[in-house]
């Protein structure tokens, strides 16, 4: 186990820059994740770690090791890819143990730890067989039995749960979170499903052309996020991002740019009569009755009623809201339905430039 | 009966698929059996109205083409520019297949269609400048000279057929040997070519037939009978017009009987080879 630092990395092809000056300190047992959207970088910056990317400027450190100019097998971590990569010529138990054959281990000790790493993930009964008999959930335990046989400093994973089906994706999520409370192993996590990234990480870090926009503990990131980037990458449903303008005449108000108008409860407010936008997760839009003071009068176009919550879709005048019920309604699209924010959860973000007003 | 439905043992369509077939395979054996049943013969049966069977079987066509023609030295000399080729030839087209999909370097578009352009390139076109470049190396007349001559022509093609292959081995398999303690190097020497040993089969089958097989480079840079590869020796048996077709038939066979083995052993090789790098891509 070792801590982690990325110091001012950057990474480029040729003139075009795909890293822009990376800094990410994880420390010794970490569960890091990188998210972000396809092409952000997570990806390359993982590979960087890996020593399968050459890094162009900045430096890695792995335990506090300079790790820039060692080759993937000096770095002391162990992989796993989005296409679990096992060897198809190789059983399962020669697959898992082969980096100790590799190191010249003791045929008894590669045994007894590739045993050892099968007990846990319950692949005792599949070590005989070869990564083509096995169905897509048991070669991901598989590729995750190798990776914990090297007992590295480091484990990083690329997608790992992205060929999967959903059902099994949230069993090895829980698997992998499992995992890490075990083994306490410093692990990377790369992924573009924000819902893994919130449930498993101890911190994240949102991505974005190639920069960090933001790094905190998913709840810090989700409650607080800097920017309209992060507000609307993470969270599902999304956040609802409304373009207007703060309003003052007597009590503050938000104008939608499409129309309507949305009350506020003071706290502080961005200068009025500039463009803002609001931002506001679903789930802190209230269903009130429409004799509720200022409550704010929606048409329902979309019902998504999941047995145990609903998610509604509606308009305010030319905009679309979304709001998440945690419990069933009964609405049907045309009607109309009444909202209330809760005041302490409005968010404000300059459309320039997107940061959030604070 | 069910069954009866689906196999009908002597349907009209099962009829026709059996002549066809059998056709086919009488065409294209009857030569080989030809080949064989005339080396087997005496010249007498030879030389009187062709007979599909011998009057006599006789070993006299094989022992007169190894004592007095000295046939043995040819089919040494075959065998060893025969594999010299071959082994080189997977070395190299190995590093260089492999280069030229996982590395970016400039021109490699370019060198990718050169080495297709050479390959393209009729044989017949290069008999002058290869002659002469061999005898300016001072490698005319000699077996290094036709191996290095068997090597340009056998390159190209196991180079283009072996991309194909290491195309279809997963990156990440080879980065995952990186990471488990290889070097690129040993990733691709325990990976990717274990991974490709269908592809590596039929590239050295398909380079070892050529150079075994091949006749007019040999009787352009050959002249010394010491150096005389086994199709050149056969086509040394020839004297004017006189054929002796006894031991030239005799020497056909000894000729056919390694490669006839090769295919044997590798024939599904060879299929996949064929296919495999032109549909995955």
């Amino acid at each position: 186990m070792a801590s982690l630092e990325l110091s001012a990395v950057e990474k480029a092809y040729g003139s075009q820059k795909v890293i822009h000056g990376v800094s990410i300190d994880i420390a010794d047992g970490e569960f890091v994740a990188l998210v972000g959207p396809s092409g952000c970088g997570k990806s390359t910056l993982l590979r960087m770690i890996a020593g399968l990317e050459t890094i162009t400027e900045g430096d890695i450190s792995i335990g506090g090791r300079r790790v820039n100019d060692l080759s993937p097998k000096d770095r002391d971590i162990a992989m796993v890819f989005q296409s679990y990569a096992l060897y198809p010529h190789k059983s399962v138990a020669d697959n898992m143990g082969y980096s100790l054959k590799l190191q010249r281990r003791p045929k008894a000790e590669i045994a007894q730890r590739v045993l050892e790493a099968a007990e846990i993930l319950d692949l005792v009964p599949l070590l005989k067989r070869r990564p083509s008999q096995l169905s897509g959930g048991q070669r991901q335990r598989v590729a995750m039995g190798r990776a914990i046989v090297r007992d590295p400093d480091v484990f990083l994973f690329d997608e790992p749960l992205s060929n999967l089906d959903a059902k099994l994706r949230v069993a090895m999520r829980t698997e992998i979170k499992e995992l890490h409370h075990r083994l306490k192993t410093t692990t990377v996590y790369v992924t573009h499903d924000q819902i893994e990234a919130m449930t498993m990480a101890d911190r994240i870090v949102v991505m974005n052309h190639g920069l960090v926009e933001q790094t905190g503990t998913p709840l810090d990131l989700y409650d607080n996020p800097v920017n309209l980037f992060v507000a609307g990458f993470l969270g599902s449903p999304a956040m609802n991002l409304l373009p207007g303008r703060v309003v003052s005449d007597g009590t503050a108000s938000f104008d939608v740019a499409g129309g309507g108008r949305i009350p506020l409860a003071g706290g502080r407010l961005p200068p009025p009569g500039t463009g803002q936008t609001l931002g506001i997760r679903p789930e802190h839009l209230a269903l009130v009755p429409s004799d509720t003071p200022n409550a704010i009068a929606l048409r329902v176009t979309v019902t998504e009623p999941t047995g145990s919550d609903t998610m509604i879709a509606a308009r305010l005048n030319g905009t679309e809201i979304v709001i998440f019920h945690k419990d069933r309604i009964n609405v049907a699209p045309g009607e109309e339905l009444h909202v209330l924010p809760q005041p302490d959860q409005i968010h404000f973000f300059d459309p320039q430039t997107g940061r959030r007003h604070t | 009966m069910a069954g009866s439905e689906s196999r009908k043992p002597f349907s009209l369509g099962r009829m026709w698929s059996y002549a066809a077939l059998l056709s086919a395979t009488a065409i294209i054996a009857f030569p080989i059996y030809w080949m064989i049943i005339t080396s087997l013969k005496t010249s007498r049966d030879i030389y009187r109205t062709p007979a599909l069977w011998p009057s006599r079987i006789t070993f006299d066509n094989y022992i007169k083409l190894f004592t007095e023609k000295h046939f043995l030295e040819p089919v040494l000399n075959s065998l060893l520019v025969a594999t010299t080729v071959t082994v080189i030839s997977v070395i190299i087209s190995s590093f260089a297949a492999y280069s030229m999909i996982r590395f970016r370097y400039r021109f490699r578009g370019l060198f990718g269609k050169l080495i297709l352009f050479a390959y393209l390139t009729p044989t017949s076109l290069l008999f002058i400048p290869i002659s002469i470049l061999m005898a300016r190396l001072g490698l005319g007349n000699s077996l290094q000279g036709l191996i290095l001559v068997y090597l340009s022509f056998s390159l190209p093609l196991s180079t283009w057929l072996l991309q194909g292959y290491f195309r279809s081995v997963p990156r990440e398999l080879e980065e995952q040997g990186m990471i488990d303690g290889h070097s690129r190097l040993g990733a691709l020497v325990r990976i990717v070519l274990p991974l490709s040993a269908p592809g590596i089969a039929a590239i050295s089958i398909f380079t070892f037939t050529g150079a075994w097989n091949e006749l007019l480079l040999a009787l352009v840079l050959v002249t010394s009978e010491s150096s005389r590869t086994a199709p050149l020796a056969l086509n040394y048996l020839i004297t004017s017009d006189v054929l002796p077709w006894g031991p030239l038939m005799a020497g056909a066979v000894i000729s056919s009987v390694p490669l006839m083995i090769l295919f044997f052993v590798a024939q599904r090789f060879m299929v996949q080879g064929m296919t495999a790098g032109s549909v995955k891509g």
